[in-house]
């Protein structure tokens, strides 16, 4: 018998179940159509195009990661846009100040969506989840509030920072790295949700006091959860200032929970591969229709949200699923 | 002598934000303390009661008391409407509070696309224009008009819950909406009347306070914010306790902005809410109990 | 020898109500049972040793050491669990991810062997939200046994079930017992359970009114003046 690159039997057993998981059909599909797309815009070579499916990335990455922490646990984050907007900041903060390699700004962003998700997470995920969701709220609603604050106090001269440097030479370069990191957000995230971290998770959403009351405390995975999704997110708000070279106010916005959240939701909320597929069609529809009809979209992808709430929860692939069982 | 108005215009200030703060966040924490639903509208409301007084006062040049009247009525309506909708299909916290949130923003849409984008419009208000000296302090009519209906309707309000029968019925729903049904009481019909109350109340708040500012589509940010901290400062759902709150958030506010060097009122809010949420959760009225 | 559980004067009352008053008894080893009409305080008795209301006054020790202060999690990890009066499963969860995601708080436990006992084979891969009330009934046995305890704490495990699905449960049971399983089970039906434990202790009006063995149980008059005299008559 060959000899075993792994001593431990239950980090065998841990690469097993994981080579297990990423065989499945859907997760392997989820891939082939994010490959299918990069190359497309490769082959098209049209820059609005293009440029849709990097916004539809950065979407999918936001939503994944919404998806991973709430649409799991059923703690529904609203601090989306805060996290994305300071991993922007961040990066213009960085730039700014003497640092312009991209994997470096990429990871710092990261690096501090985590830090900000942890901070945030510590006190608020003692709460029940719609307390932890209100306050959640209260992050993206006083973003700008705080940038602003931030740059009159301390006398800097504009509001945002301009002149960043791309992301890559090329739009679909970016599009390329875009879509890498986001098959290595996809697969981490569905790794962990098809893992026992994640069988806890779900736990969360059905009934948190059975858990405890079974020797299982929530807390330290809730805010597990939570920090690593929020890291996701900075590094979003990263990749979103490297690509329009610009970190403003506008990072704070709530299309960027929007979104994500109607995403999430369309692809079945927690299922992880549903989001990365809902948002290439979210996305492409809503760039398609907002050059006909111009910020009507907006207007339409909010009440379809609100449809989707309504009478829809779980979403399209949780229909299916349902149908299927 | 500098000292002085210093002074002075922490105390008129302070007083003054206080009660505005109160009349806009009063309808919030009352719906929550009897519903139980954190109502994430409510801002969109105030934006709503706005853009309708634009409508009939400026563009339809009606008379400024009714339009200020019937943009209330409205703001009434659509109250209603958005907490029956919800809560009739979407009843379990979290989904209610997600199409609250996804209905703030529909409105701030629907608002944009109408009505020209994000330019500010501007719109008349009830109170005349020339300031007057308040213990030497220049205050403008508009604040004071608005902090006297803001004291009025907290007695109101308080007299009409303590003391009047329905008041009882309200918070005999509040406590215990189950007990309460086995005496004929219909929990549905209380909150919805609340609603409605609320409801009433934020559109007085936009009708008088919208005059000194501009009407945008993202104007709904800023009441909910303060509604916000005020709720949690006070304690969720503790509506006695919104007076007490919005005068520690007002008076720390000006307390910083006249006696530092920084203008950071909304940093000033959010680190005295975020202390409450951080060292003392149930906020100022304390307790965790349902009811009023 | 100390014994396994303790339960020491504990009392406690719900806003003036007087729910249980300086309730005592311990168990160390094999089954008792916990009986005492509607409203004794059963329920609010098992919640306290299980950590999730705390008491008034009084102690609860498990194997010598304090745990009314514990949070709920960290009892479990000391060996003891509770099932739920009403059943509460994780409803989109399947049988065996049930025992799965339990399974490892306590090191790991034989889910073929728990799947077997409860008699749940047949409906392993069955979500929650699909099973019939016999089927969750048994998953709260399940669910408890996934996380290996030593003492484990049944809050009517066996109400509301036909006589034949009670009986299928009580078979468990009585397997679990012989495997040296040490348990409490609280039961309003008299004869089924008291067939099987070694112990009892009743209630009423949150007085302990009667604890010995279960041959005694009937002849003893408080115990009588609690089923007979007071109106209760016992169920089942
Ligand atoms: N959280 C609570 N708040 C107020 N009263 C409570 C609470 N929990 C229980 N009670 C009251 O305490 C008493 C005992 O309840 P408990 O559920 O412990 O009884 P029980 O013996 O388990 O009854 P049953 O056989 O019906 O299950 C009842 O009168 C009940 O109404
Ligand atoms: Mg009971």
């Amino acid at each position: 018998m060959a000899s075993d690159p792994l001593p431990s039997p239950s980090l065998r057993r841990l690469v097993r179940a994981a080579g297990h998981t990423l065989r499945s059909r859907l997760y392997l599909a989820t891939l082939a159509v994010m490959a299918a797309f990069a190359l497309l815009a490769d082959l098209l070579g049209s820059p609005y195009f293009t440029l849709s499916l990097i916004l539809a990335s950065l979407y999918i990455a936001l939503a994944v990661a919404w998806d991973f922490s709430s649409g799991l646990t059923g703690y529904i984050n609203f601090g989306l846009p805060f996290f994305f907007g300071l991993g922007a900041f961040s990066t213009g903060y960085l730039v700014y100040h003497g640092l312009h390699s991209i994997p470096a700004l990429l990871a710092l962003d990261f690096g501090v969506g985590l830090v900000g998700g942890g901070l945030f997470a510590l006190p608020t995920l003692r709460l029940r989840g719609p307390f932890f969701t209100f306050l959640s709220l209260l992050l993206p609603l006083i973003g700008t509030d705080i940038v602003l604050a931030f740059w009159t106090t301390f006398g800097l001269p504009t509001i945002g920072y301009y002149g960043l440097p791309f992301l890559a030479p090329t739009l679909e370069d970016s599009l390329l790295l875009l879509s890498g990191a986001n098959a290595l957000f996809l697969t981490g995230f569905y790794l962990l949700r098809e893992s026992r971290f994640g069988l806890v998770l779900r736990g969360i959403r059905d009934d948190e006091e059975v858990l405890e009351s079974q020797g299982i405390s929530s807390f330290p995975y809730k805010v597990a959860a939570f920090t690593l999704s929020n890291g996701v997110v900075g590094f979003a708000g990263g990749a979103y200032a490297l690509t329009t070279t610009f970190a403003g106010v506008d990072a704070f916005g709530f299309l960027f929970l929007l979104f994500p959240i109607l995403i999430a939701i369309l692809g079945g909320t927690g299922e992880i591969l549903g989001a990365a597929l809902a948002g290439y069609a979210v996305i492409l529809l809503s760039q398609y229709l907002y050059l006909t009809m111009g910020s009507l979209t907006l207007l339409l992808f909010a009440g379809a949200a609100i449809l989707l709430v309504l009478f829809l929860p779980r979403g399209l692939l949780g229909l299916l699923r349902k149908e299927a069982a | 002598m500098v000292g002085n108005l210093l002074l002075s215009s922490i105390a008129v200030y302070g007083a003054l934000f206080g009660l505005n703060y109160a009349l806009i966040s009063l309808g919030f924490t009352l719906v929550f303390g009897v519903s139980r639903v954190l109502n994430l509208a409510y801002g969109a409301l105030y934006m709503v009661t706005a853009y309708m007084v634009y409508l009939f006062a400026v563009e339809w040049r009606w008379e400024i008391l009714l339009a200020a009247l019937l943009a209330i009525g409205i703001s009434v309506l659509v109250g209603a409407a958005v907490f029956l909708l919800f809560s009739r299909y979407a009843p379990d916290p979290m989904r209610f509070l997600l199409g609250t949130l996804l209905t703030a923003l529909l409105l701030q849409y629907l608002f944009s696309y109408f009505f020209q984008g994000e330019v500010g419009l501007v719109i008349p208000g009830l109170a005349p224009t020339q300031s007057l000296l308040v213990l030497g302090v220049s205050v403008s009519p508009v604040f004071l008009l608005s902090a006297l209906v803001s004291l009025a309707l907290l007695a109101l309000l308080w007299a009409w819950i303590e003391w009047r029968p329905y008041g009882r019925v309200i918070r005999a729903a509040a406590e215990d909406p189950e007990t309460a049904s086995l005496f004929g009481i219909h929990p549905a019909r209380v909150y919805l009347v609340v609603v409605l109350v609320s409801s009433a109340i934020i559109g007085v708040a936009a009708v008088l306070l919208v005059p000194a500012g501009v009407v945008t589509p993202t104007m709904w940010v800023e009441p909910f914010v303060i509604a916000f901290v005020v709720a949690v400062v006070g304690g969720l759902g503790k509506y006695q306790w919104t007076l007490p709150a919005a005068f520690l958030i007002s008076f720390s506010q000006m307390a910083v902005l006249y006696l530092t060097p920084y203008d950071i009122s909304d940093i000033v809010a959010f680190v005295v809410a975020i202390a409450f949420i951080v060292l003392r959760p149930q906020g100022m009225g304390g307790g965790n109990h349902r009811g009023l | 020898m100390s014994a396994l559980l303790e339960v020491e004067g504990v009392s406690k009352s719900f806003g003036g109500n007087h729910v249980l008053s300086d309730v005592s008894f311990s168990l160390a080893d094999g089954t008792l049972a916990l009986v005492g009409p509607n409203g004794a305080g059963k329920t609010t008795l098992l919640n306290i040793v299980a950590g999730q209301l705390s008491p008034d006054r009084g102690a609860v020790r498990f194997r010598g050491a304090r745990i009314d202060r514990l949070p709920p999690a960290r009892i479990v990890h000391r060996g003891l669990v509770k099932t739920y009066q009403v059943v509460r499963p994780l409803r989109s969860f399947t049988v065996a991810q049930h025992i799965e995601l339990f399974s490892r708080v306590r090191g790991s436990v034989d889910a073929e062997r728990i799947l077997a006992l409860t008699g749940l084979g047949p409906v392993r891969d069955r979500r929650a939200g699909e099973l019939s009330f016999g089927d969750l009934k048994r998953l709260e046995l399940a669910k408890a046994l996934a996380v290996n305890p030593e003492l484990l704490l049944l809050d009517e495990p066996i109400g509301g079930l036909s006589r034949d699905e009670a009986r299928r449960i009580l078979g468990s049971l009585e397997e679990l017992k012989r495997d040296g399983m040490r348990m409490i089970v609280v039961e309003h039906r008299l004869l089924e359970t008291l067939s099987f434990v070694d112990q009892v202790v009743a209630l009423d009006q949150g007085r302990t009114i009667f604890s010995g063995s279960p041959a005694r149980f009937f002849a003893d008059p408080a115990v009588r003046a609690a089923y007979l005299g007071g109106g209760h008559a016992p169920r089942g």
